[in-house]
């Protein structure tokens, strides 16, 4: 069977694809260029004045986002695309798609060299003078600091980035009607008619959806060109601004979905896994708190209580699964010894499945949620209580106009670390409910698991990026959250 | 009103004593200062005047109420704490409307107490930053207006000033003492800067290791120190003090005796005193030719204004004389005697330490007769 650049980049599809898929290459390659500039030729005042927002995220980002990007389009298809676009321009009709991405692959590996060698010279001359500024060798930490991350790169890239990237692969891959009939590439169609049945359904909010999408690229792509015609000194391609941007057109066909009725496998999945996360999260946060205000109090064998409220961060998801799942047995578990029955027991009952489960997960997270909860009490000055007791506030009223403000950046750490949590939940509900009763447990984790051992490995491949780019949305707020924490001190 | 009092107070932290004995008596509107070195206890009597500590043993009053156990707002006192303690998350004015809310008044009433605490300090403009977006003159003052706004009886202030630098804090000082002039009520104001005290007090306390040494208006503690360390305390260079030993004749001092009339001797005797300490102020004491105490000059430290002539007595004690700096100088390494007024010689007990007042003769010293140095 020989290998068709087709097998990668659907060359037989709609050029709309290749052009998105250019527009990112170009973007990625401008960035590149635009880091290496900047790491030789501005001052360091320059660039701290600059006060580029995320200039940190970009060298991050460049690398985190190179390894994948580059493993995925560049070094796997690149050398067959190469050769086979020169062949079929040879060959027969010119075919406008894979000249151009031939092209821009090309122009990409060209402006990697230029830059690569650009800050060799840059360096050099500047060797050279005896003037390497601070920036200058601050670059060349980097790159020890680059080399150093390597091993930690391929050991990422290898189980992280590359199944990460394959999703997109085996997104796009009908699976044959029985075990070991090879499957079908049937491109980013699959994608359509996922997000045409699965999420929308036939509702009047189909269109709206559709819409929205529509108008979310043409929003990126305006707002891109905009800036970059008008020179802004800010950068435009903050990867979390386009996380975010990326992650609307799921968000809002989600919700849409979740108040709508038509019943799909996603639609329950995500509507089980929100409920998941709220049970999770508003709970074990309200315990948590409320278990280190009174640890925090200076009170008589205080340490002992703050071992046992914190110890089960030692307990594995597995142990405190097996655990519970004996706890709540309806023949040997505590429930029928305390009197307490339901009928159906509780883990196979429908409306108490999920609360069950949520439980088990409260208690589990709880020694995590109170260590945080604990140190960012520790963190508030006693001087603020004693002034606020001085200024007539009561506990209460120091509670709520202290407590809990002074603690607001860390409850929402709390919140996003468990909503993550929640998100990424698997071995719970392996080892308790296997996703029913009724799938009323079944979040998305699980209905990818049984996707994939069903074989339907293209919509497990479609679920599994949905989901990440649900995770990336909170792990972006999480982020924008805590740097805002910093304008608190002083 | 305002009357505070501590009535034998002391304050243990397990076996450490940071407050021992504490009986002092604060008037309605009276501004005292609580002075001391670090780690002398003058906080830990604040806090416990706040309610933020309870005595170990004794009573403290507000008013002509025994406060003992009273929660820290039922006790009609308001404080600004040395770092001030705003409310980081809150606004200026969210800061000042603070104990308002707290107290429950109505929302018309504390927007007007609000901006008048405001205006009295000056923060108008400042209203809606945050305490993070001030400098540290302004969170001081929104500290300030926070304490105003509800009119307590007595204002606690722990080194408000000691975060400002130094001109900031001469004009600060200045605005605070008008501004307890204008609410008319009591301040216990806690410092260890002594230029603070003499300038802001009416009455100065000075503490020592958890006790109280004298308490006296500025002038008085400045010219009749209680004991030796309220005399080397207070005063910058502080006092000279030389041990002498008492003789027939007067009052040894190395290098020579200082004749005492015999009426005098008397009295000394009469209390069984035998060594005691004769304690000049730098500003007191002449370098001449010819005296009874003879010295070296060793350093001459000119400030503009004024002159340090560091001496050495002949056991090599130092001795600071402050001379104008019209005077001639002496040339360093010069021999010379030092001499003074009598009516400026402190006399102390060396054994108690505590001041000798003979009720002899003369204001400052202790006998208008005592040597004619
Ligand atoms: N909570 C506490 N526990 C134990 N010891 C304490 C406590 N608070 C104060 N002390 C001790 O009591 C003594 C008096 O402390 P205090 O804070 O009153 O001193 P201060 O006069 O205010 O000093 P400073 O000028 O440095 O502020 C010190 O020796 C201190 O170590
Ligand atoms: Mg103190």
């Amino acid at each position: 069977m020989d290998i068709t650049w087709s097998d990668f980049y659907d060359a037989s599809g709609s050029d709309l694809r290749h052009g998105l898929f250019v527009l990112a290459l170009i973007v990625t390659f401008f960035w590149t260029a635009r880091v290496a500039i900047d790491a030789n030729f501005r001052t360091r005042a320059d660039w701290a004045e600059s006060k580029v927002p995320g200039r940190d995220l970009w060298r991050i980002g460049l690398v985190v986002g190179s390894v994948p990007a580059v493993v995925y389009c560049v070094v796997y298809p690149g050398i067959s695309l190469l050769f086979h676009s020169i062949f079929t321009w040879l060959d027969g009709p010119v075919h406008m798609g894979s000249t151009v991405l031939a092209v821009v692959v090309v122009v990409w590996i060209a402006g990697l060299a230029l830059s690569a060698a650009y800050e060799v010279i840059a360096r050099k001359k500047l060797d050279a003078v005896g003037a390497l500024t601070n920036r200058g060798r601050r670059a060349k930490d980097a790159e020890l600091a680059y080399g150093l991350l390597l091993p930690s790169f391929v050991l990422f890239g290898e189980f992280v980035f590359y199944p990460f990237a394959r999703n997109f692969r085996a997104s796009r891959i009908q699976p044959g009607l029985f075990p070991g009939q090879p499957g079908k590439n049937v491109g980013w169609a699959q994608w359509g008619r996922f997000i045409d049945t699965a999420v929308l359904g036939k509702s009047i909010w189909y269109g709206l959806g559709r819409g929205l999408i529509v108008f979310v690229i043409l929003f990126l792509v305006a707002g891109a060109l905009a800036r970059a015609i008008n020179g802004s000194a800010k950068p435009v391609w903050r990867p979390s601004s386009i996380a975010v941007l990326f992650a609307v057109p799921f968000i809002m066909i989600a919700l849409v979905h979740f108040f709508d009725t038509s019943d799909s496998d996603f639609a329950n999945s995500f509507k089980v896994t929100i409920l998941f996360a709220i049970y999770t999260v508003v709970p074990g946060l309200v315990l948590g708190l409320l278990l280190a205000v009174v640890a925090n109090q200076r009170l008589r064998n205080m340490g002992f209580y703050r071992v046992v409220f914190s110890s089960p961060i030692i307990t594995g998801v597995a142990a405190s699964s097996v655990i519970f799942f004996t706890l709540l047995n309806p023949q040997v578990g505590l429930l029928p010894w305390l009197g307490l029955e339901t009928n159906p027991a509780l883990l196979e009952n429908p409306s108490w499945a999920l609360l069950a489960v949520s439980g088990v997960v409260v208690w589990a997270n709880l020694g995590l949620v109170f260590i945080l909860m604990s140190a960012g009490l520790q963190a508030i000055p006693d001087d603020l209580y004693e002034a606020a007791r001085v200024d007539g506030a009561g506990a209460w009223r120091r509670f709520w106009s202290i407590t809990v403000p002074m603690l607001s950046p860390t409850i929402f750490f709390t919140v996003v670390v468990g909503s993550i949590f929640a998100f990424q939940a698997f071995g719970q509900i392996q080892l308790l409910t296997q996703g029913g009763p009724l799938k009323k447990t079944n979040v998305l984790t699980f209905q990818i698991y049984q996707d994939v051992v069903q074989g339907n490995t293209s919509k497990a491949g479609i679920l599994s990026i949905a989901l990440f780019v649900i995770v990336l949305t909170f792990t972006v707020i999480q982020l924008r959250v805590l740097e805002r924490r910093v304008e608190y001190g002083n | 009103m305002g009357r505070v009092a501590f009535h034998g107070v002391t304050k243990r932290f397990g076996d450490a004593v940071a407050v021992d004995d504490l009986t002092l008596e604060v008037e309605d509107q009276e501004f005292l200062v609580l002075l001391g070195p670090s780690g002398c206890g003058k906080t830990t009597a604040l806090r416990m005047l706040a309610g933020l500590e309870e005595p170990t043993s004794g009573t403290i009053e507000i008013g002509s109420r025994v406060v003992n156990g009273v929660e820290p707002k039922l006790r009609d006192i308001a404080m600004v704490f040395q770092s001030y303690a705003l409310y980081p998350h809150m606004s200026v004015r969210r800061n000042i409307e603070f104990p308002l809310k707290s107290r429950h008044v109505p929302a018309a009433e504390r927007r007007a107490m609000v901006d008048e605490a405001s205006r009295a300090v000056g923060l108008e403009e400042l209203m809606e930053r945050k305490p993070g977006q001030l400098s540290g003159g302004q969170r001081q003052r929104v500290a300030l207006a926070r304490a105003i706004v509800r009119r307590p009886q007595v204002f606690l202030m722990d080194e408000p000033l000691s975060n400002l630098d130094a001109k900031l804090r001469v004009q600060t000082r200045a605005e605070l003492i008008e501004l307890q002039r204008r609410l008319a009520t009591t301040v216990v104001y806690v410092t260890h800067d002594q230029v603070e005290a003499m300038t802001m007090g009416d009455r100065i306390a000075i503490m020592n290791a958890g006790r109280l040494q004298q308490i006296a208006p500025p002038q008085e503690v400045y010219a009749r120190p209680a004991n030796l360390f309220v005399a080397r305390f207070i005063g910058n260079p502080p006092m000279n003090t030389v041990a002498g030993r008492v003789v027939d004749t007067g009052i040894e001092l190395p290098g020579g005796i200082v004749p005492c009339p015999p009426e005098m001797l008397e009295a000394l005797r009469a209390r069984g005193v035998e060594g005691a300490v004769i304690g000049v102020r730098p500003e007191h004491l002449l370098v001449e030719a010819e005296g009874i105490v003879p010295a070296t000059v060793t350093v001459i430290e000119s400030l503009g204004h004024e002159r340090h002539v560091v001496c050495r007595l002949v056991d090599g004690q130092m001795i600071i004389v402050r001379q104008a700096s019209d005077v001639t100088p002496p040339t360093e390494g010069a021999a010379v005697h030092l001499t003074t007024d009598p009516a400026n010689l402190h006399l102390f007990d060396a054994q108690t330490e505590e001041r000798l007042d003979l009720g002899l003769v003369g204001a400052g010293g202790p006998a208008a007769e005592l040597a004619g140095s």
